[in-house]
């Protein structure tokens, strides 16, 4: 099938032209009657909306500035910039995704001037590669004598052929089951594409050859090449682009293009498909026999050969790796559910790495997760840390599960929410210092602590109200106050600033209860500290993570600071309100507004000469004013321990008095609430866990 | 492997997993054949298996429910990487059932006693098929399988489909347990193996006992 290819695109150009064409024709007839291509459909319309949208050239042209214009000339500037970019998310609406991978990979060097003499140089080679394995015995002019079918020497172009033949078979197989829920891959014109360059890479890479999961790897790039030229085809269509950008994205070229792209990331995963442990000298020698041995580990009923005696292959060690070093760095606690399940990494591990996780997502999330791939580096490191993230992104519905539910979870990875979540996690772990923990994932981490606080608090909290109350007004802040303090460590509680003495406490307070909760991650971020020595963390990453730990808590009481006055200013308000209308009922006049300061004293004193229920109102009366005092931060609650149980007794019997106002229910919530706001937020995370474990 | 449902805490009534491998060349429909028994469904568009894929389902033994666990393997994945230089003829998988054998008994230490079933798939493309039955069935006897011939894509066969398996989960059930030094619980592995068009299928069972 391959002699059929022309084998000079040079004089070949129309006829490679027209095929190219075949594509968008497909795709134009089939796309809207497919439902099942939405992954490509979105692609599509994201760039046509894009165009569109803009609907002149210049939006396209200055694009290409912002992206490739470096100011001043900086030799890492391009690279820099380019890096920045994927990370912060918007290669997604880039049009030239395709130009930014070859960058990342090094296919193009980072000054631009050098691009368009790289272009050519690496297209012809790819030419001549071709050239080179598209042999045809039956057209060539040799010596029968030499050449006989018969021969088996190793140097007859017909052995050559018929091992061609069998090779192009083996990937014909796969080409053909290349994503097959995309129209895309299965226009003809894509699949030749796809074959050629696995033809001409294994024929290059004799002791690799082919190995199935290749293909997969080749087809994102084959499309994203795919949508870069669509789009510079819509752009010429209004306006002349510049040269560079011409022969950058030029349909003709799509194959070599691909195919050296495809080199460059096939350089940092050759080793994960090789099935030989030995160099690759040795292996061609090799009758197979050991690579065989030493691929069984991959397999799932491997009992205890790894004994026999070959080293295991790279993929084993690399995934014993990730699993034996990172996830139990990472999350202890989910290593060793993992490892008691006697789930060995491989059995789910080989493919999401063979296929740089191709299989884990859809097409659109995929790219994204390899924007970051590649930008972060060349050589794929961002892999392990991605797998751990996506171990870390699924550890409630493992730990939940048994060895079937896990495998399950594992060999089919739930739908992500956010990708960007995943690969900010990943570039987290990987590099701490300058990548923040993503924000709702520490969350999710907490809200699973409370789940696991046992113990009932009898000891009425303030804060508590206050958070309960904020809760409802302000958007949830709770989770987020819990996550400072659970952060920040014990001995930041000195750099808190000293303005908030009564504050203090209370947070202490509010700290020795997340403490317990979380208690059960301690081994993980501990050991996350402890292992400063190794090369993944130094001790500066995590001063500098407390550093800024530090900073956030200081925000956040901060920001609770505000809350607490402003709380404290709105219940001194309704409590004048519901004073005066108290006052104006009891026929007695002790209870003028000038007592309000010393609120003990007048509900005591009242309690001889008042009706029972008046002094009942009364007490609560003054039991606001004391929150109220609290809150301000002129009371603190450890002075007022023995009247706490004064005070609590009241709190609980505190009958529900007559609402006047708006503010005044609300008051009384808070009052009620007071005793099951300990409760509530655990029953809330509850039903989070919940979910998470039953998510049918 | 064999071990882990050893160790598992097993629910009050000791159900049985019998572990049943799928091995044979690449595109013969391994993952169609499975994924047929274990859903019901024929999978028109498969993607090529890498490394390896898990399904399991209940079955009724003689009135005993048993969890069989079906590993659908990559038919690249440790099978003869030397070929393409080493062979210039056009293998079809029933050639290439020997070496799948061999492989099998290589790396069950008591291969004897593990059951094996031969499929044919694609049948449904009889008129295309390589190798005709007598053929098989005489390979098949002279390595102690059953054969069985099936299309996991005609609905009308599941039946067929069912009876592969059941049959395999019925050796197992009957097998003795192979005592081996370390390992007490039983390892027996059933094969299969395919052709391009009629497809032999090698299985390649063990049955973890527990």
């Amino acid at each position: 099938m391959l002699a059929t290819v022309p084998l000079n695109p040079d004089t070949h150009g129309p006829q490679r032209k027209s095929s190219q064409s075949s594509i968008k024709h497909d795709q134009i007839d089939k796309s809207p009657v497919a439902k099942d291509v939405k992954a490509e459909e979105f692609e599509k319309n994201n760039l046509e909306r894009g165009d569109v949208q803009s609907n002149t050239i210049t939006s396209y042209l200055a694009q290409w500035t912002t992206y490739f214009q470096t100011e001043n000339n900086a030799s890492d500037t391009l690279l820099a910039k380019l890096r920045n970019k994927a990370f912060t998310e918007s290669l997604r609406s880039c049009h030239f995704r395709s130009v930014c991978w070859r960058v990342f990979l090094g296919c193009l060097p980072e000054d631009v001037k050098q691009w368009e003499d790289i272009i050519h140089k690496s297209r012809q080679a790819y030419g001549k590669i071709k050239l080179r394995h598209v042999t045809n015995p039956h057209s060539s002019e040799r010596d029968v004598q030499l050449e006989n079918p018969l021969s088996q020497s190793d140097n007859s172009t017909w052995l050559q052929y018929f091992k061609n033949n069998e090779l192009k078979n083996i990937i014909e197989r796969d080409v053909t089951r290349t994503c097959p829920e995309m129209d895309f891959f299965r226009s003809p014109a894509v699949r030749e594409i796809l074959r050629n360059v696995l033809f001409c890479y294994a024929r290059e890479n004799d002791s690799l050859c082919y190995r199935q999961g290749m293909h997969e790897l080749l087809g994102p790039l084959v499309f994203v090449l795919h949508c870069d030229l669509q789009g510079a085809a819509h752009a010429r269509e209004i306006g002349t682009l510049p040269d560079i950008i011409s022969l950058l994205l030029d349909e003709d070229y799509l194959e070599h293009d691909a195919y050296l792209m495809f080199c460059q990331v096939m350089n940092a995963t050759n080793e994960w498909y090789s099935v030989s442990c030995k160099s690759k000298v040795e292996a061609e020698r090799d009758d197979g026999d050991t690579a065989e041995k030493a691929a069984i580990p991959a397999l799932p009923f491997q009992p205890v050969d790894n004994n026999v005696g070959s080293a295991p292959l790279a993929i084993t060690n690399k995934l014993t790796r990730i699993h034996d070093k990172l996830l139990a760095h990472f999350d202890l606690e989910l290593y060793h559910h993992i490892s008691r399940l006697e789930i060995i990494p491989q059995v789910y591990g080989l493919r999401w790495v063979r296929l740089l996780f191709g299989r884990e997502f859809d097409l659109q999330d995929l790219l994204v997760l390899w924007d970051a791939l590649f930008a972060d580096s060349s050589s794929l490191d961002l892999v392990d840390y991605i797998f751990v993230a996506m171990m870390h992104n699924i550890r409630h519905r493992l730990l939940a599960a048994d060895y079937c539910k896990c495998m399950q979870l594992l060999m089919k990875y739930p739908p992500i929410e956010d990708i960007y979540d995943l690969v900010h996690l990943a570039m987290h772990y990987r590099d701490p210092k300058n990548h923040p923990m993503p924000q709702h994932r520490f969350r999710a981490q907490l809200k699973v602590s409370t789940v696991q606080q046992q113990t009932e608090e009898k000891v009425v909290d303030k804060k508590n109200k206050m958070n309960f109350l904020t809760n409802i007004k302000f958007d949830n802040p709770f989770d987020k106050f819990k996550k400072g303090i659970a952060s920040a460590t014990k001995t930041k509680k000195s750099n808190i600033s000293p303005y908030m003495a009564s504050e203090r406490k209370v947070v202490q307070k509010k700290e020795d209860n997340l403490d317990k909760p979380n208690k059960t991650h301690e081994p993980k971020y501990s050991r996350m500290h402890s292992i400063s020595g190794s090369d993944e963390m130094s001790a500066q990453h995590v001063e500098f993570l407390h550093q800024k730990e530090i900073e956030t808590v200081k925000k956040q009481l901060h920001d609770l600071h505000d809350k607490c006055s402003f709380c404290s200013e709105k219940l001194d308000i309704n409590i004048k309100v519901l004073q005066k209308h108290l006052s104006v009922k009891t026929s007695r006049t002790n209870s003028t507004t000038d007592d309000i300061s010393n609120a003990e004293k007048q509900a005591s004193s009242s309690t001889i000469t008042l009706s029972a229920e008046e002094d009942t109102a009364l007490v609560a009366l003054a039991n606001l004013k004391q929150i109220r005092d609290i809150l301000k931060g002129v009371l603190n609650v450890k002075e007022h321990a023995g009247n706490d149980n004064n005070l609590q007794s009241t709190l609980d019997n505190f009958p529900t008095p007559p609402s006047h106002t708006p503010d005044e229910v609300e008051d009384n919530k808070l009052e009620k609430e007071t005793d099951t706001s300990e409760k509530q937020p655990r029953k809330e995370s509850w039903t989070v866990v919940e979910d998470l474990d039953n998510p049918n | 492997m064999s071990l882990k449902s050893k160790k598992e805490p097993q629910p009050q009534p000791q159900r049985r997993v019998f572990k049943v491998i799928v091995i044979g060349d690449s595109d013969v429909g391994k993952t169609c054949l499975t994924y047929r028994f274990c859903s019901g469904q024929f999978q028109d568009k498969t993607e090529a298996t890498i490394g390896v894929d898990f399904r399991e389902r209940m079955v009724d033994v003689d009135g005993e429910l048993i969890k069989l666990q079906l590993w659908d393997t990559a038919g690249q994945e440790r099978f003869r990487k030397s070929m393409v230089p080493h062979y210039y003829r056009n293998y079809s998988s029933f050639q290439n059932l020997p070496a799948w054998i061999e492989e099998c008994n290589k790396y069950c230490s008591s291969s004897g006693g593990i059951p094996r079933i031969l499929v044919g798939n694609k049948s449904d493309l009889k008129e295309k098929s390589e190798v005709d039955t007598n053929t098989a069935q005489r390979y098949a006897d002279s390595h102690c399988m059953p054969l069985f011939e099936a299309s996991a894509k005609e609905d009308k066969d599941f039946a067929n489909i069912e009876a592969i398996f059941l049959t395999l989960a019925h050796k197992l059930k009957c097998h003795k347990p192979m005592m081996s030094g370390d390992y007490p619980s039983m390892k027996r592995a059933t094969v299969l193996s395919i052709d391009k068009e009629l497809v032999r299928k090698n299985s390649d069972s063990y049955c973890a006992n527990c």
